[in-house]
């Protein structure tokens, strides 16, 4: 029965989140991201959407503006992280913050 | 012949001439079992006993016993098809060039890869390095993190090596040229990743890999004494029985660019092949990572263990959920940042239901393990493809600014991920099982080393932990290098071993029909993918007895179906080809995952069992795979090559 199925997967992942809890809250203790919203699915995905033509003019103009900064760091221009202190780093917010490692959403390393 | 399980320590016991060769399953060329609970089975002693009992170099009449003082041997090859090296490696990924630099200083060594040099899984692997560098950091520490994430399944003496030995092998990394990330103050930079308890990954950007192996490539390819063979396809370890033992003499290859074999005879060999994530038809590994290595060991009587412990990561992007399809396969997968979920991405089924909560109170935040279980569920229930990421919930100008490149690789398919979800799918990632290995990385057979994702040190038990992989590579390819110094000196070669086995022999037009061939060809792409199928719906991230031994029958008449055909068609014992090799290597791989999981009845770390749900003390122990019997093995699970009967004759 699907109920039944789905309590023996509950029951190993609570014993097994309790195993994974230990580390996942210590590093999230740091500032926990605020509970998702539970927002009722979207209507409009079943429909077929058009990809936004400005999207496409954002994402470009996001990239010339990030060349630009690069540009701005000064004779050999590496970046330096303000919060970190790290010098040639990853820009953008920090890539761990979420336990993987993450670059403008990809992820790379977990 | 009957199974029999010794009581005993289970090196204790193979090395005591009693080879278990079960016959347990009708069709599996392999047995697998669980090492005997009452007896903690200790991964360094057995083995290194194995590596200390002498080695005879008499394997062919006339030549004399080992002598103190042999000489490294110059490269000098005989013919062109055979070549002579003190170390030969196979594979060129950080553990294969950082033991390559070390032994170059003792010897001759030849660096075997089958494709470009940089082509590994190393070079995609772009988080960071993990190490104790931090004062406020310490090795216990860095222990205690790598046996949670491991589900207490790790080698103790392993990890505690490991996370000791680990900063030395990252300082020399820095002396050899490769360059990290650094703060103001001159110190590196050490980030955090989840399930590590202290800051202490070392990065290069996010390209960490990459730049090791740029680093250690650059210093290789200026060793006057490592010859690197690019395009060398690595078919079958070459062997020989020296009573008791089995002695590794070094690999025939196949030259994919002439198309023709080449033999390295070697008196050292060091096994670096990496991973098998094409059993899986979703893998972030490149297409590289065939499971070569897995398998040749496994042909080589080499014990392999915990192949049932296969990471995924939950949310790749699925290719088939995009509105304009990719014009040709991704070779290795778009991995969706867990910040999607934190930033507030909801998982939907394709029926639009949220899933989540049913599995964990935490929903969408539970940890990766479990919403990767979680997706697996659905879709084997709903008999499905993908499940959807949604964060078009969000403002527009946030998700541009934190995920643009989910966005604009979307958008190149037609997806707006600011107004529609996007579709995901588990991806296979990492094997922490492979070849057993001691702690000086050596196997149980003498003369074979193993050091990287090939093999399975203990270090990362049911689960590995972020960054250690790299980390764990460097160790190993490290420690290898005394005790392959020493054997090297103690070894001496003959020139005429290299006749001793029979050599493969190149698939051709002229030797089977150009037709024939490309039927050959057709076929064997076929059987890939319907081979990745099975593994992925029937051993997946959510298992069960049934699903596995389905798994089992469906693989074998597939096998069987494709060997049928090759072999009907004029294919023989010894012919070789890439794509065929690389296909008895996925069968070798899979059945190997396919084995293991049915031999662990508990859940632990990546292996989760329907009818084995709880962790069980008494099993956690690690899953030991014996070689096969060669009157029962398929074409996947045998060496290709014989010990040639012209061999005993003097030359």
């Amino acid at each position: 029965m699907a109920t039944n199925s789905i309590v023996r997967l509950i029951a190993p992942s609570r014993s097994a989140s309790s195993r994974f809890l230990e580390p996942v809250s210590r590093f999230l203790s740091s500032g926990t991201p605020p509970p998702p919203q539970a927002p009722s699915p979207n209507q409009d995905l079943n429909r077929n959407v058009k990809p936004d033509q400005n999207l496409q003019q954002n994402l470009q103009m996001q990239k010339e503006e990030e060349e630009e900064e690069e540009g701005e760091g000064g004779g050999g221009g590496e970046f330096v992280n303000e919060d970190t202190g790290e010098i040639g780093g990853p820009r953008g917010p920090e890539p761990t913050r979420y336990g993987d490692w993450e670059q403008r959403g990809r992820c790379s390393d977990f | 012949m009957a199974a029999h399980v010794s009581t005993g320590n289970i090196h204790n016991f193979y090395l005591a001439g009693q080879v278990y060769r079960g016959q347990a399953f009708s069709w599996s060329s392999a047995s697998t079992f669980m090492a005997n609970p009452f007896k903690e089975p200790s991964w360094s002693s057995g083995v290194f006993k194995a590596l200390k009992a002498e080695r005879c170099g008499c394997y062919s009449r006339g030549i004399s016993p080992i002598s103190e003082t042999s000489k490294p041997i110059r490269a000098v090859s005989v013919s062109s098809s055979t070549k002579y090296y003190d170390f030969t490696v196979i594979g060129s990924g950080v553990a294969g060039l950082r033991y390559a630099l070390e032994v170059a200083k003792q010897g001759t060594v030849a660096v075997i890869t089958k494709d470009e040099p940089h082509e590994s899984n190393t070079n995609y692997a772009q988080g960071g390095v993990s190490a104790v560098l931090c004062p406020l950091d310490s090795v216990e520490s860095h222990m205690r993190d790598t046996m949670v994430a491991g589900a207490h399944l790790c080698d103790e003496e392993t990890v505690r090596v490991v996370c000791t030995e680990g900063p030395e092998r990252i300082r020399e990394l820095i002396a050899m040229g490769a360059s990290f990330d650094h703060g103001e103050d001159g110190n590196l930079h050490l980030a955090r990743e989840g399930g590590h308890s202290h800051c202490r990954i070392v990065h290069a950007a996010d390209m960490t890999g990459r730049e090791i192996e740029r680093a250690l490539l650059e210093a290789v390819l200026n060793d006057p004494n490592i010859s690197v063979f690019k395009h060398h396809f690595a078919i079958d370890l070459l062997t020989s029985q020296d009573g008791l033992n089995t002695v590794c003499h070094g690999v025939d290859t196949l030259n994919i660019k002439t198309n023709e074999v080449v033999r390295f005879i070697s008196k050292v060999t060091l096994l670096a092949s990496g991973g098998a994530g094409h059993i899986y038809p979703s893998t972030t590994n490149p297409l590289v990572a065939t499971g070569d290595g897995m398998a040749m060991a496994h042909r080589a009587q080499a014990v392999i263990s915990n192949m049932e412990f296969v990471q995924f990561h939950p949310t790749a992007l699925a290719d088939e959920g995009l509105p304009i399809k990719l014009q040709t396969a991704r070779e290795n997968a778009f991995l969706i940042t867990e910040a999607v979920r934190g930033d507030g991405g909801i998982l939907y089924n394709l029926g639009m239901e949220r899933f989540m909560p049913l599995y964990d109170e935490r929903a969408e935040l539970a940890p990766r393990d479990v919403v990767a279980r979680s997706i697996d569920d659905q879709l084997k229930k709903r008999n499905e493809k993908y499940v959807l990421l949604d964060i078009s919930h969000k403002p527009r100008e946030k998700i541009l600014a934190h995920f643009p490149n989910i966005a604009s690789e979307c958008l190149k398919h037609g997806l707006d991920i600011t107004r529609q979800p996007i579709p995901v799918v588990p991806a296979a990632h990492y094997m922490c099982g492979g070849v057993r290995a001691g702690l000086q990385g050596e196997t149980n057979v003498l003369g074979l080393f193993v050091a990287g994702e090939v093999a399975c040190t203990g270090l990362h038990g049911a689960n590995r932990l972020a960054s250690n992989s790299l980390l764990e590579a460097l160790v190993f390819a490290r420690r290898a290098v005394q005790p392959s110094t020493e054997l090297m000196k103690r070894t001496r070669l003959d020139v005429c071993a290299s006749e001793k086995w029979t050599r493969p022999v190149v698939a051709t037009a002229r030797l089977l029909g150009d037709e024939v061939i490309a039927k050959i060809i057709a076929l064997t792409k076929e059987v890939r993918r319907e081979l990745q199928e099975v593994m992925w719906k029937y051993v997946g991230i959510v298992r069960s007895t049934i699903r596995l031994t389905t798994a089992e029958r469906k693989i074998a008449e597939l096998e069987a179906k494709w060997e049928t055909f090759l072999f009907e068609h004029g294919w023989e014992q010894t012919v070789v080809a890439l794509e065929a090799c690389e296909m008895r290597n996925l069968f070798c791989c899979a059945k190997l995952v396919v084995s293991s999981a049915l031999a662990r009845h508990e859940s632990r770390g990546l292996h989760y069992m329907t009818d084995f749900p709880f962790v069980e003390e008494s099993k956690r122990i690690p899953t030991i795979i014996l070689p096969s019997s060669p009157t029962t093995a398929s074409w996947s699970s045998r060496r290709l090559q014989n010990i040639s009967s012209s061999s005993l004759i003097d030359c």
